[in-house]
């Protein structure tokens, strides 16, 4: 029978990688494959969808309330985890183009260092302040907004110029939608096979409430994804509109 | 062989997705019907934009399932799309609903009802809300002047209210039948209940305490809805931890005439419909029934 319940673990370590972005290890090892995500309960306060960037380990940006209270939890505090949930990266070939942008680095990490392929990495973010994970990445490029660190440009720009000058067997990235919205037409252009990680907003994690469900086909970003490949994100609502958290129309 | 009638809706199986579940848009509730579902129901539609309660919502462990979801809706104002995409759908479609007065049942029915959904399933029975829900269901008055107020606006389209399990929930239903109900659907989930994680000393679903369903409260279910089939005239309607072939027939036996699947989902996944339909042809095969109305309530 399916347990469905948060189980709390002691936080081991907290690893400052930027301003913003934490990451979180717990007393806890999870068999995983790279792009699933966990529901991650601050206990008290709210539970959150989080792709796993290792197996006990969850990499988060400070953006709302429950990420705010998860960003105050120390070393020795529990969080609650429940998964992991989801399908995971599963790509063809051996030829592997990642990209990451902003957050969307911490589950690229996951791939870049648990994935069997050989990797080509862009990983972007507005400033150096909030690049990290540099260290995990093979054949990395770097790209900020402002050109503190690596190339100034968006990571779109750094994989339309790769995908033109090699052959790869897939794309698979994590970031901004509007970020993937670009890529999927770059990939597209260059007839290269994506996989993206997707985002919706989520309640149950395990498929049954059908929040994250996605115009037309009902694809369940929590259940069927969050790892989108290409037929499922054309003709989709993906870089169109999503749906809040009472179920209402919000405009990309 | 498991095509049935209800109040006039034809089903080519008695097997309905409840309320609550997978119901949010127009593309999930289409993949629901196209996995083998007799019907439909959307998530409760309210009066106006809620955004529900904060996860945990759904938690499950053993035969026990427990949600606090607390009636996310985008409110009727703001279905048009739902609506548009729910046009093409291949199995009547269930409309269930909730508001926060009698007054406002009326007028979310009223928004409802043009869109010709095959029924209404008012909620007057969830138990994760402080303000709408089973408060409605919960006194016999109460619940009759909401049935009143909702048949004064639904035409020719039947209405169901689905029922809290409390002790007077037979009160309750007759109450409601006496004010025009035209089916009863027992029952929303019950307790509620509370799970505390240890570690932490805090509770674990986000309103504190949630609704409780699955397997494990499926025996409490058979005997209501036994009851509620002798108490009432009406067709009556069974949920709560059906999860095989086995277990419809039970509650059909117990008096059910149509059966809704709810947290089967978890347990055997969105097409637990086709599964429960061909374990409940199998059975009857065996045994030799032809109908599922030889067997509504065949037990008493």
């Amino acid at each position: 029978m399916p347990t469905n319940l948060p189980q709390t673990y002691r936080i081991t370590d907290v690893i400052e990688q930027t301003p913003t972005v934490k990451t979180f290890e717990f007393a806890h090892e999870l068999d995983f494959i790279p792009g699933q995500f966990v529901m991650v309960w601050v206990p008290g306060v709210d539970e959150i969808p989080v792709s796993l960037s290792g197996p006990s380990q969850i990499t988060v940006k400070n953006v709302g309330e429950a990420t705010a209270a998860l960003h105050k939890l120390k070393k020795g505090n529990f969080i609650g985890i429940r998964g992991p949930y989801g399908n995971g990266f599963a790509l063809p070939g051996y030829k592997v183009l990642i990209v990451g942008g902003g957050v969307g680095i911490a589950p690229m990490k996951a791939l870049a260092q648990y994935g069997d392929k050989d990797f080509t990495s862009i990983i972007g973010a507005q400033t150096s302040d909030e690049i990290f994970f540099r260290n995990y990445f093979p054949g990395l490029h770097v790209c900020t907004d402002d050109g503190s660190e690596g190339e100034k440009a968006f990571t779109t720009v750094v994989a339309d110029r790769l995908l033109g000058e090699q052959k790869f067997d897939a794309v698979a990235a994590c970031g901004p939608e509007i970020m993937l919205k670009f890529l999927y037409q770059i990939a597209d252009k260059h007839n290269v096979p994506m996989f993206f990680s997707m985002e919706r907003w989520m309640k149950c994690g395990i498929g049954i409430c059908g929040h994250c469900a996605i115009d037309p086909t009902g694809w369940r970003v929590c259940k069927d994804g969050p790892v989108a490949d290409k037929a499922i994100l054309e003709n989709s609502e993906f870089f169109k509109y999503k749906r809040d958290m009472a179920g209402t129309e919000v405009k990309l | 062989m498991l095509a049935t009638d209800f109040l006039g809706i034809h089903l080519k199986n008695p097997l309905v997705l409840a309320a609550g579940l997978l119901g949010t848009n127009a593309s999930i509730l289409k993949r629901v019907a196209a996995s083998g579902a007799g019907a439909v129901t959307m998530k409760s539609i309210g009066p106006k934009p809620r955004a529900g309660n904060p996860n945990p919502t759904i938690i499950s462990f053993g035969d026990v399932v427990m949600n606090a979801v607390g009636l996310p809706s985008p409110g009727y104002m703001n279905l048009d799309r739902e609506w548009e995409g729910l046009k093409g759908i291949k199995v009547p479609l269930f409309a269930s609903f909730y508001a926060g007065s009698v007054g406002e049942f009326a007028e979310v029915a009223e928004a409802i009802v043009p869109h010709k959904p095959a029924l209404l399933d008012v909620n007057i029975g969830c138990p994760n809300t402080k303000s709408h829900g089973a408060i409605f269901g919960k006194d016999p008055k109460v619940a009759a002047k909401v049935v009143t107020a909702v048949k004064e606006v639904s035409g020719k389209i039947p209405v169901m209210p689905k029922l809290p399990p409390s002790d007077n929930a037979l009160e309750v239903a007759k109450a409601c039948v006496d004010a025009g109900a035209d089916a009863i659907a027992g029952f929303n989930t019950w307790g509620p209940g509370m799970v505390i994680d240890i570690n932490t000393r805090k509770k674990v679903l986000g309103f504190g305490t949630g609704g409780v369903s699955g397997p494990a409260i499926r025996p409490l279910m058979v005997k209501k809805i036994y009851d509620l089939y002798e108490a009432v005239d009406v067709p009556v309607v069974a949920v709560g931890g059906i999860t095989t072939g086995r277990d419809a027939i039970e509650a059909i036996m117990a008096g059910a005439s149509m059966v809704e699947i709810g947290s089967g989902t978890i347990y055997r996944g969105m097409d637990v419909f086709a599964k429960v339909a061909a374990e409940m042809e199998s059975w009857m095969r065996e045994n030799d029934v032809k109908s599922i109305k030889e067997l509504v309530g065949s037990a008493h």
